[in-house]
């Protein structure tokens, strides 16, 4: 082997030129042969077993992957982590969160410009949903306001008022005023029990001929709590009370 | 199975039947990369001095920028590439080229047709589609120049007095009928028939992608395969390394297309079934990665003299350090920076300039004397070319792929202002520039000796150019030698 400063050129030229690869002196016709090493041959060490396993563990996690992120390979879901439109996805649908779904309603439906942000009202004109007696109080009488509307004077933290109480249960669907409900039931310091989609559709069913708006007398009447279908839910946790 | 005890002359009609083909390809080759070069530097200029040059229709970014694409990938890499494929077929197939002159016309039509495109580029005919912006009438001409290359590359094989199939070989028939199919089909889709919807930019990616990986990685592949146990005169490590590595590239490689259209409106399934393909390219860069380290082995120091063995296993190792990182890039929670910045920008100069120009010219440095009968005229010449380019290429990388990755993490910070973020990346910009003028200068080094050597100019020598070589010392022990009678094949 030669050091750095001789790189190989000295007499010994065909026997110790590993080093450069390229032949040294050459001569005559034989140049282009001998400048060179001979092609090169196949080894047949094997395959390093460390290397092997890794090659599995990586085919093992390619698999993994492709099952988890491959969206049942549909040409509808375009989110790896997202179920697609329809059906096939309902199983993996978070439930809805009707807190969430109520405060937006509160604030599209119109309610936030009678009864305002902060739930109070208008004093002496619209009565305030926080810490109101009839939004903790009776599901079935809530949920009357709500369908068909309130008129007449009514009595909230004791105040009197008497203004209109639009109807929405024509515009909204069950689980929408549930929502809206649960959410004044929680809100504002409220504590109360959510409202579920099912009692509403039991008081819908109940006043099905009732077309007018209530009033605070025919609503203290009723004592009983509508027939609900399905089992009450227990009341919604609140992240945040 | 030993390919040792060959007819000594065999070698020398080989080389001289290509010859002329491999001479027209490799001085175009030459030709395309210093252009490439120029048009790369003023496009990175106007990304930090917009002005520059602004008014000249032709020489505004939208068409220096591909310009730029086109002629080293069409010009300068494919060029060298098919010149490095022909020697390498002839010489393992141990078959003369028949007609060699058909193949350099072959050259001359593909020169043809890259003048054409790059003009046409320039001039604002762009298809305006990544990686085939040629305007419509130069793919025809390069398929006819290209079936003249792939035919006679068959008909090569077939004329074989070598019974054994190299790995080398396995990779050139790889890139033989692999390019064309991805050619032709991607501009019957995009160009002349175009398909509608995300689907367009699925097969472009799909095109983007595999031209690197299913062209010019086998090409690159093949010439490090045989020139590295070829110089250190070693067998290859294993056989069944490199029946891994080339199997799982052909299996995996054709997949990785749609990682570039992470977040993009496709369908998920494509976009993860092309992840985990990316992921699985471990198998073939580690099984190639091992095999040629292993050939290395204990053969390092080699290093220090061959300027062939020097370029192709500085190649090799950025072979296996822009697979690792193109895997990683490939995966969504890293994608989501580094899309969209210069971190890829990065990526793929590692892949095509660390990776297979570096490759290219060590073949070059290794053919050209065989084809000339003339040797490289300047070991210090070399020795420029060769820390230029790595420097620069070194620099380059290092600067954008920080410079991306910072870009990223504030782009995806909805508080801070685009122009903020813009105006942050001008100092690596100007890095930039700075990077692609230092590989400049190594390619007009380079293009004088590949020039000086085809002229035979310069001193005469008896040796091959060393790069433990001191110049003047060979000038003077060489004015003594005897001359070399039969080099001149
Ligand atoms: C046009 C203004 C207006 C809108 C909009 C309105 N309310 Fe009322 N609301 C009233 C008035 C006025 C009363 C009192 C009716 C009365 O005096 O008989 C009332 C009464 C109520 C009551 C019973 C009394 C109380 O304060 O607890 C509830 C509960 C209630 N509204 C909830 C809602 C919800 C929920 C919405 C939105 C879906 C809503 N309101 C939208 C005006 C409005």
């Amino acid at each position: 082997m030669s050091s750095a400063n001789s790189p190989g050129r000295s007499e010994s030229q065909f026997s110790g030129q590993v080093e450069t690869g390229e032949g040294h002196d050459v001569q005559g016709l034989h140049a282009p042969i001998m400048r060179e090493k001979a092609d090169p041959r196949d080894g047949f060490e094997p395959i390093p077993p460390w290397m092997a396993g890794i090659f599995g563990i990586v085919v093992f996690m390619g698999g993994m992957y492709l099952q988890r992120y491959s969206g049942d390979f549909r040409a509808d879901i375009y989110e790896e982590r997202r179920p697609a439109i329809g059906a096939s996805a309902k199983k993996d649908q978070k439930p809805v969160d009707p807190i969430a779904v109520g405060k937006r309603l509160y604030a599209t439906q119109g309610c936030v410009s009678c009864h305002q942000a902060n739930g109070m009202g208008q004093a002496g004109a619209i009565p305030p949903v926080a810490k109101s007696e009839w939004v903790a109080g009776s599901a079935a009488r809530l949920s009357r306001i709500l369908l068909q509307g309130l008129q007449g004077d009514v009595k909230v933290l004791d105040q009197t008022y008497n203004g209109n109480m639009p109807a929405f249960g024509t515009k909204l669907k069950d689980e929408q005023i549930a929502a809206v409900l649960t959410y004044l039931r929680q809100e504002w310091g409220n504590q109360a029990e959510a409202i579920t989609t099912e009692s509403i559709a039991a008081a819908r069913e109940a006043t099905k001929d009732h077309s007018n708006a209530w009033n605070a007398g025919e609503l203290m009447a009723i004592t009983s709590e509508d027939k609900v279908a399905a089992p009450v839910e227990k009341p919604a946790q609140r992240a945040k009370p | 199975m030993s390919l040792v005890t060959r007819p000594p002359d065999r070698r020398v009609s080989i080389d001289a039947s290509t010859r002329l083909p491999v001479l027209v390809f490799f001085t175009s080759a030459v030709f395309w990369l210093v252009t490439g070069s120029f048009l790369a530097i003023l496009a990175s200029i106007k990304m930090h001095t917009p002005g520059f040059l602004a008014s000249t229709s032709w020489l505004t970014f939208g068409r220096v920028r591909p310009a730029h694409l086109n002629a080293v990938a069409y010009g300068w890499a494919s060029m060298a590439g098919i010149g490095v494929l022909l020697w390498l077929m002839a010489r393992l197939s141990r078959a003369e080229l028949r007609y060699p002159w058909l193949l350099a016309v072959a050259g001359g039509i593909w020169n043809v047709g890259i003048l054409l495109g790059i003009v046409g580029i320039l001039s604002g005919q762009s298809s305006g589609i990544e990686w085939l912006e040629f305007p419509p009438y130069v793919p025809p001409i390069l398929v006819a120049a290209y079936a003249i290359v792939g035919v006679w590359a068959v008909v090569t094989f077939r004329d074989r007095r070598e019974k054994h199939v190299y790995v080398s070989q396995w990779y050139l028939f790889g890139a033989i009928f692999w390019f064309p199919w991805l050619y032709t089909v991607t501009n019957l889709l995009m160009v002349y028939q175009p398909i509608t919807g995300v689907t367009q930019a699925s097969v472009n990616w799909w095109y983007g992608h595999n031209a690197l990986g299913l062209w010019f990685t086998p090409i690159g592949l093949a010439a490090a395969y045989y020139l590295i146990p070829k110089v250190i005169g070693r067998p290859i490590h294993s056989y069944y390394l490199s029946i891994l590595g080339f199997w799982a590239l052909a299996l995996f490689y054709n997949w990785n297309g749609a990682h570039h259209l992470i977040g993009g409106p496709v369908p998920a399934w494509l976009v993860t079934v092309s992840s985990v393909a990316s992921g699985m390219m471990i198998i073939p860069v580690g099984a190639v990665a091992i095999n040629h380290h292993m050939t290395m082995w204990g053969y390092f120091h080699v290093l220090k003299y061959s300027p062939t063995l020097r370029f192709i296993v500085f190649g090799s190792m950025c072979y296996t350090a822009v697979s690792l990182q193109g895997m990683s890039q490939s995966f969504r929670t890293l994608n989501q920076v580094t899309h969209f910045t210069h971190y890829t920008v990065a990526h793929a100069h590692l892949g095509l300039y660390g990776f297979f120009s570096m490759v290219m010219f060590g073949c070059i440095y290794y053919i050209m004397p065989r084809l000339t009968g003339w040797e490289w005229a300047s070991s210090r010449m070399i020795k420029i070319h060769f820390w230029t380019t790595a420097l620069g290429i070194g620099s380059y990388w290092t600067i954008l792929t920080w410079g991306g990755l910072m870009q990223g993490i504030e782009l995806n910070d909805s508080d801070l202002p685009f122009m903020t973020i813009m105006k942050r990346t001008i100092p690596y910009l100007w890095s930039r520039t700075f990077s692609g003028v230092l590989m400049t200068t190594g390619h007009l080094v380079f293009a004088a000796l590949f020039a000086m050597n085809l002229l035979h100019l310069g001193e005469r020598r008896t040796e091959p150019t060393l790069l433990g070589d001191n110049d003047d010392n060979v000038a003077t022990e060489s004015a003594q030698a005897p001359p070399v009678l039969g080099s001149s094949h």
